[in-house]
């Protein structure tokens, strides 16, 4: 064998140490960015080009001591020296599979060797070796590898971070996914949100070991496998949240004041992350949080929400010792990214939560409201009607009694018909009684009645009306109310009369018909007056199903409308059919005035 | 001479118990079955006491009430209604007495006698 390096003055250039047939042809691949050698059929190495000479390195002693395919195959560690006979004597061609080489400074590298008989004019000459240099191929694969990893870790923590609407749970997810292994690996993840009120920023939650035998005890109650983060997130929040671990503790009761210029503000205000590594700079930015944490190399990052700081994460690596590297920090600040809108996010949904709640509350007490309101009006109205009742009865009963009595006197106390007349006498007085105690009883539902403005009134009549979807359309002339028109009545049993009234108008009415509300004061009256406008063949038949209906004892017309009309002599009204100037006839109630 | 007592009121068989009651009281009874009646009566002929429903068809007591004391001042009225309500009106605050209407006519009887001073 022969050094194959004979002319080192040369170094990088590829040479051909020694003259064969085959040299000039190979000076073509000098400078190629391929290694390049060739050796003869005794194995000697005559010629290497530039990027051989680089990897293989030409100043190192390994080159001095590679003159052949032997010295090659040692400083490679492949086989080379057998592959090349064969290619030698067979006229075959060789290729080797992927092997790591390291060369200059450490260096790794990744190559593969392919051998092919070196031919001309049908003689063969050597091997033609070509050193493929897969390197940087890995290098970026490897990259790419790690790179789609990482976000695969972002979207499952962002993932985990959808799937619930709890702050506390969304805060140890971020806190969990910071520092599980399956997540940055972080040993320690510490989470500070604002307090906009104090300045400061208020310690919320931390995971991690203190120490390495807590560490011990955390990572090993994390049952092993090949685990989705999601799957450890879960697991790690369970047996994370049984525990108060010291950091937690150590966390809740720091503060750290946003006046004061440390590294916190710093990155608050920035918005960019900070990876401090020396325990020169932890000093210069200690603020005796950093004390209290036990932790001098770490790195902080913003948790930003709409462009605006609401905390941050502190992690750090205080078990392990690792490096933290600015990669690590800027996959950290891309999760922080997810979760400060996360925790937006669950801000806000708590407070729709609440107003929600609050919402519901309210509903349900105004739907209690309205019973009961339903429930006094329907009583008071009813208690009216039997007042109104057994204020009849009494005429009949003083003649029943009084004729009883009467004839019980004329007649002899012996006389079985006096005992008759005495009987009927004693059962009056006794059906008296009871009509009495039935007025007391009726009398204490009657509501009081208070002063109300008459357009309030109308306005919130018309308003059930829409709400209602009544097929009757309302127009309030003029549309805007002028000076109040005070009555004194109870006002939903006023609105609900009204409400009856117009629906009983309007199914009198023509189709699509529209009533006009008009409201003025008349005399000593404040008065609603209804107006419509129809075909004059129409109105005699209206009018008189109008006065039908006012007249409620002689025709019985219906209920609702009986209780409406009722409901406003009640409250002091009175309901009327009235002709305008034109003879078109309208309809009225009126209620008595009262003085502003 | 025997006290002359009106009884007005819408209900013609009450005012058939008045006649008969007071008659056997030993009273003269005039009955009205309206407040426009009434008053009719009140200008055309003597009397000393009435007996006055509130309540009416054609015209409230109350008006009647007032009417007839405008008319004659010293005229005793016993407001005689089905209705205990009309006592918190201060226009029946004229009449002298205020009653509600019961089978048992003692207390009626009672004081038209005491009002007219009579005997038992």
């Amino acid at each position: 064998m022969c050094a194959y390096h004979s002319n080192p003055t040369e170094p990088s250039t590829g040479k051909s140490r020694r003259q064969t047939p085959t040299s000039s042809a190979l000076t073509q691949f000098d400078r190629i960015p391929v290694a390049i050698f060739a050796a003869d059929n005794d194995g000697e190495i005559f010629y290497t080009n530039d990027r051989f000479l680089q990897i293989v390195d030409h100043e190192s002693n390994a080159v001095d001591c590679c003159h052949g395919l032997a010295d090659l195959e040692n400083l490679l560690s492949t086989e080379l020296i057998g592959p090349a006979r064969q290619a030698i004597e067979q006229r075959t061609t060789f290729e080797s599979g992927q092997f790591i080489f390291v060369g200059a400074g450490g260096r790794y590298y990744l190559l593969s060797i392919s051998l092919s008989p070196l031919m001309l004019d049908d003689a063969c000459y050597g091997v033609f070796g070509i050193l493929q240099d897969f390197t940087e191929t890995a290098d970026a694969s490897e990259s790419l590898r790690r790179r789609i990893k990482e976000l695969d870790t972002i979207e499952e923590i962002s993932q985990a971070l959808h799937s619930t609407m709890k702050t506390d749970d969304i805060l140890r997810i971020i806190l969990t996914g910071a520092t599980c292994k399956e997540g940055l690996g972080f040993n320690r993840a510490f989470l500070f949100l604002l307090n906009e009120s104090e300045n400061c920023l208020e310690g919320k939650m931390a995971i991690g070991p203190s120490n390495a035998e807590e560490a011990g005890r955390i990572w090993g109650e994390i049952p092993p496998g090949n685990r989705t983060l999601s799957e450890v997130l879960a697991a790690y929040l369970q047996n994370v949240a049984n525990h108060d671990i010291e950091v937690n503790r150590i966390v809740r009761s720091l503060k750290i004041d946003l006046g004061a210029p440390t590294v916190f503000r710093q990155v608050m205000e920035s918005g960019h992350w900070c990876n401090i590594d020396s325990l020169c700079e932890a000093v210069v930015h200690d603020t005796g949080v950093l004390q209290a944490l036990n932790t001098h190399r770490f790195a902080v990052v913003p948790l930003l929400s709409r462009g605006k700081s609401i905390g941050v994460i502190l992690a750090d690596n205080l078990i392990t010792g690792k490096q933290t590297e600015n990669n690590t920090v800027h996959l950290l600040q891309i999760f922080a990214d997810h979760a400060a809108s996360a925790i937006e996010n669950a801000g806000l949904f708590e407070e729709i939560e609440v107003k929600a709640a609050s919402l519901e509350k309210a509903n349900l007490k105004l739907e209690q409201v309205q019973k009961q309101i339903a429930a006094i009006e329907k009583s008071s109205l009813m208690a009216e009607i039997t007042y109104k009742i057994a204020h009849e009865l009494r005429n009949p009963i003083t003649i029943i009694g009084g004729f009883a009595a009467l004839l019980n006197r004329n007649l002899n106390p012996a006389d079985k018909l006096s005992e008759y007349g005495r009987i009927i006498v004693e059962e009056t007085l006794r059906v008296e009684k009871a009509l009495a105690e039935v007025l007391n009883f009726s009398k204490s539902f009657a509501l009081d009645r208070v002063r109300c403005d008459l357009w309030e009134i109308v306005a919130a009549t018309v308003d059930v009306l829409e709400q209602t979807h009544s097929p009757v359309t309302t127009e309030l002339d003029p549309k805007d109310g002028k000076s109040s028109l005070y009555v004194r009545v109870n006002r939903d049993q006023t609105v609900q009369s009204l409400h009856d009234i117009i629906e009983a108008v309007g199914s009198c009415l023509p189709d699509s018909t529209p009533i006009r509300l008009r409201l003025g004061n008349y005399e000593a009256a404040q008065r609603i007056e209804l107006h419509w406008q129809i075909e004059p063949e129409a109105h005699e038949r209206v009018t008189s199903l109008l006065a039908e209906m006012l007249d409620t004892r002689a025709t019985g017309s219906s209920l609702r409308l009986t209780l409406a009309f009722e409901t406003v002599r009640y409250n002091g009204g009175e309901p009327g059919l009235a002709a305008s100037a034109t003879q078109d006839k309208y309809l009225f109630i009126e209620y008595p005035a009262m003085e502003e | 001479m025997n006290a002359t007592i009106m009884c007005v009121d819408d209900e013609l068989n009450l005012l058939r118990l008045y006649e008969q009651v007071l008659a056997e009281d030993g009273f003269r009874v005039v009955s009205a079955r309206s407040g426009t009646e009434a008053l009719d009566i009140i200008h055309a002929q003597q009397v000393d006491l009435v007996v006055l429903d509130i309540k009416m068809d054609d015209k409230d007591g109350l008006d009647v009430l007032r009417e007839m004391k405008m008319e004659n001042p010293d005229l005793p009225v016993i407001l005689h209604s089905a209705y205990s309500t009309y006592k918190s009106d201060f226009k029946s605050w004229l009449a002298v007495d205020y009653l509600v209407k019961s089978a048992d006519l003692t207390l009626l009887r009672a004081r038209i006698r005491e009002l007219l001073d009579v005997d038992d």
